[in-house]
């Protein structure tokens, strides 16, 4: 047996732990005995060490150059640098589905081991088993479309399906195959994949959908044992947290590789797959506030029931698109019969959950109520609504070409000023409540407490906005203004969100100096700022995250309303002039040299601005040729971008069919860098707020 | 507070944000055989599904067919002044949208859409390096001890 065949047969051992699992925890269950409880717990761990002993066999098989497994084949070559490798295992679909499941496993074996600590709680006690159960109910899906329709193991030589035999045939005739009949070489992965966002997006993303099912799997537990107090929230709510951080890493690093590598000036495009990934972080925001008014006011469980179930439901809804093959998407893959599988798991998502809240209605009615629209909790609640609306809107918008299809006969999709003006209006409320949100106290505020709030920085607000409009406009005119960029209709939708950025902004600032003022009465201020953030680090990483939004937000806006986009034919030394006093000198000859695997072509270029040299940039394209395994030639293209604090200049080129010289397509994206920088922000205040800081850890009543 | 009201103003607001949207914004969606067998030619802006099946120019102004994917008989020529997405692949699925000349025959199409490239396998691979010379299912190898010979960088003309 090789090691392929034993990390093979780990999955399914994998597969058997899970059944193992159910079985326990369900006559724990029954019986009434712990020790069953214990055993399953065990297995849950064991599964754990199966499936990372799997995926560890098949990166093995990527280094050792296995290319008798077809996945390794079609992902992978000797030449390809380690960490490309590495980063194989989620090149492809099978390997991604392994890549899931050891998350999975692991994520298991954790919230296993943090069970130990719970064996005295009665409840944890009491929904021990039912999470076990849900765990391995939802990793068995996984290990059976693994086993059964997408196996990462699979030989070239196992593979019976006529294309697949086309390839041997193929292989065999070029004598591209060992005397054993194996290739002796990889396929090579797609050049356009060995990026290094590869190896950070994609585990990123795949932690966050992977980490929503903790929260999930207590819901269900809670609601099977009827447990549907706030225990499950207080021991998911850092987990929620943490699959909301790697959900909003995953979203702004892909968005980082589209700006980078895809040469359209832009980093959003609304495809299916970018708002798969929008969708659990939309229901998940509204989660993470919804569980404070559950924990401050005992309101709103059924609730928080829905939007776990939700969650976790849109974590596995972008899957099932891309391979389902329902919508058409760049991300869409060929096979069809795994989307069958997520369909009709997707199914159980919905079926199991809504049977559950309705089973335990009588228990999830609230004793309280909100009592006025002056509240904090009220507050959060419609931003809840807000939130849940704009995820239903992706989700219409998404399938409107498949629902299009099936009830009218004819597909219509929609692009992207559809998703903008849907949605744009719907972030404005949205960021105008998280202006106004954490300034209001719970149950109920005075009007004139809220006005008395907010005046102050609304106040400086609107001058701010103003000058941060001035700026991003000045920006990209420059001294020359016969090419207006932005027109009145774009300008007052603008300022209304850069105004209500700011308002985010100045009215934590004003919440945060009245706090710090309170305190500094018996100590210093710098002191009972360090006291406060650290005590309540919940509450200011929350508040650093806000910034975080806001100052994405002024980005988003700024760099999409007042980008300068031109496209200009050049030939080899022309001087050009473009706006803003910009100076392009393109060289006068191209580079054009091997580099390894691919012929690179340079286009040297000195940007002057204001008469001195401000840049110089080399925009590329890459051939890789065909090689005895390359089967195809392949064309990359790299974006040459000159970065500064208030712009990024952008540069793409072409060749020009006859020969007479280039296409350059140009950029100016204004205050860009806001969106990276915001994103540093979230993570950050994420990060401080799910730190075990806080009053409990220093022996204070919290 | 009555949860009910601000619920139902969302949902109006949602809906009547959702109709305008996709009154303004809708682009109907054609397979390449459908576009062909239209009555009448559809006007303004379509999207039209297919496979990337011959490539005339592969630098600007792009020039190339796309062919049915259920009868590859079915063929339009488009033709493209935007840049060479990277995963311009004969064999490979493909999306144009744009407008259709009826009367030329020809599709002006102002963004073109192919698939991430972590969708393809070895044997989609293979097809796409191989078309203009398709695999021979024979036994006869000429079993060259090194690979196939490398190519010379392309202009992108085929």
């Amino acid at each position: 047996m090789t090691y392929i065949d034993f990390a093979r047969n780990l999955t399914r051992v994998s597969l058997g732990l899970c059944v193992l699992t159910i079985v326990l925890a369900t006559l724990g269950l029954l019986w009434k005995d712990r020790r069953f409880v214990f055993a399953a717990r065990n297995s849950q761990i064991a599964g754990a060490f199966a499936v990372v002993g799997a995926s560890l066999g098949l990166i093995a098989g990527f280094f050792m150059g296995d290319y008798g497994t077809k996945y390794i084949f079609s992902y992978s070559e000797s030449k390809v640098d380690p960490y490309y490798k590495f980063a194989g295992l989620w090149a492809g679909l099978d390997g991604s589905i392994l890549f899931w499941a050891m998350i999975l496993g692991i994520l298991a074996a954790v919230v296993a081991w943090q069970f130990r600590r719970e064996r005295d709680h009665p409840i944890g006690a009491r929904l021990e088993p039912y999470v076990y159960i849900v765990f391995a109910l939802v990793q068995g899906f996984f290990f059976m479309v693994m086993v059964f329709v997408a196996d990462p193991f699979l030989q070239l030589a196992d593979d019976l399906s006529h294309s697949n035999q086309m390839l041997l045939t193929f292989l065999r005739n070029n004598g591209l195959l060992t005397p054993e009949g194996l290739p002796a070489d990889g396929a090579g992965l797609n050049p356009l994949l060995q990026n290094y966002w590869m190896t950070i997006h994609p585990p990123m993303m795949y932690a966050a959908f992977v980490s929503y099912t903790v929260p999930f799997a207590y819901a269900i537990a809670a609601l099977l044992a009827g447990e549907v107090g706030s225990y499950w929230i207080r021991k998911t709510r850092r987990w929620i947290l943490i699959a909301w951080l790697f959900n909003t890493n995953g979203i702004i690093l892909g968005s980082l590789w589209a700006y980078e590598v895809l040469g359209w000036g832009g980093y959003w495009a609304w495809d299916p797959v970018e708002n798969a990934s929008f969708l659990p972080w939309l229901t998940g925001t509204a989660f993470l506030h919804s569980v404070m008014i559950q924990e401050r006011r005992d309101m709103l469980a059924g609730w928080n029931f829905f939007l776990v179930a939700l969650t976790f439901f849109m974590s596995i809804f972008g899957t099932f698109l891309t391979r389902s093959g329902i919508v058409s998407s760049v991300h869409a893959f060929a096979s069809g019969s795994v989307g069958v599988w997520f369909g009709w798991f997707l199914v159980v998502l919905v079926v199991v959950p809504a049977f559950l809240i309705a089973f335990r209605y009588r228990m999830l009615r609230s004793r309280h109520t909100i009592d006025t629209y002056f509240s904090r909790e009220a507050i959060f609640l419609l931003n809840n609504l807000i939130l849940v609306a704009i995820t239903l809107a992706v989700v219409f918008l998404t399938l409107y070409p498949y629902l299009t299809n099936k009830f009218l006969s004819r597909p219509i999709s929609v692009s992207v000023p559809v998703y903008n003006l849907v949605c744009t209006p719907l972030f404005v409320v949205m960021l105008l409540m998280t202006a106004v949100g954490p300034g209001m106290g719970w149950i109920r505020t005075a009007p004139r407490t809220i006005a008395r709030n907010l005046a102050g920085p609304a106040i400086v607000s609107l001058p701010l906005a103003a000058f941060t409009q001035w700026l991003a406009f000045s920006v990209i005119r420059g001294g020359d203004l016969d090419q207006p960029v932005a027109t009145s209709a774009h300008l007052y939708p603008s300022f209304i969100v850069v105004f209500a950025a700011w308002l985010i902004m100045t009215s934590l600032a004003w919440e945060v100096i009245r706090a710090v003022r309170s305190q500094s009465k018996t100590r210093g201020a710098a002191s009972a700022l360090l006291r406060l953030v650290t005590l309540n680090n919940r509450r200011y990483g929350g508040y650093i995250v806000h910034y975080g939004l806001a100052t994405i937000a002024i980005g988003i806006v700024c760099s999409s309303v007042y980008r300068y986009n031109t496209e200009v034919q050049l030939e080899k030394g022309q001087r050009y002039e473009i706006q803003g006093g910009y100076v392009l000198n393109v060289g006068e000859g191209e580079i054009d040299e091997p580099q390894g695997a691919y012929i690179s072509t340079r286009v040297p270029i000195e940007i002057e601005w204001g008469g001195r040299p401000y840049d110089r940039v080399e925009p590329e394209k890459r051939f890789y040729p065909k090689t005895g395994y390359r089967f195809e030639e392949q064309h990359t293209t790299e974006v040459a971008i000159a970065r500064s604090v208030s712009e990024d200049f952008y540069i793409y080129f072409d060749h020009v069919a006859d020969g007479r010289g280039y296409i350059f397509n140009i950029y100016r994206n204004p205050l860009i860098n806001l969106v990276w920088f915001g994103w540093f922000l979230m993570i950050f205040g994420g990060i401080w707020a799910a730190l075990p800081l806080g009053r409990r850890r220093i022996g204070l009543a919290d | 507070m009555r949860v009910a009201a601000p619920a139902i103003l969302i949902a109006i607001g949602l809906i009547g944000l959702i109709v305008a949207g996709v009154v303004q914004g809708g682009i109907p969606e054609l397979q390449v055989a459908q576009l062909l067998a239209a009555d009448t030619a559809p006007r303004g802006t379509i999207k039209v599904h297919g496979v990337l099946s011959e490539i005339h120019s592969g630098e600007r102004p792009l020039h190339f067919e796309v062919a049915d994917k259920a009868d590859p008989s079915r063929v339009i020529v488009v033709k493209c002044d935007r840049s060479r997405p990277d995963t311009f692949q004969k064999t490979y699925d493909i999306a144009v949208q744009g407008t259709w000349d009826a009367k030329e025959g020809v599709f002006v199409a102002n963004q073109i859409f192919t698939k991430c490239p972590s969708k393809y396998e070895a044997e989609d691979r293979l097809k796409a390096g191989t078309v203009d010379g398709p695999i021979e299912p024979t036994e006869t190898s000429a079993a060259p001890s090194t690979a196939a010979p490398v190519a010379a960088p392309s202009d992108g003309v085929e």
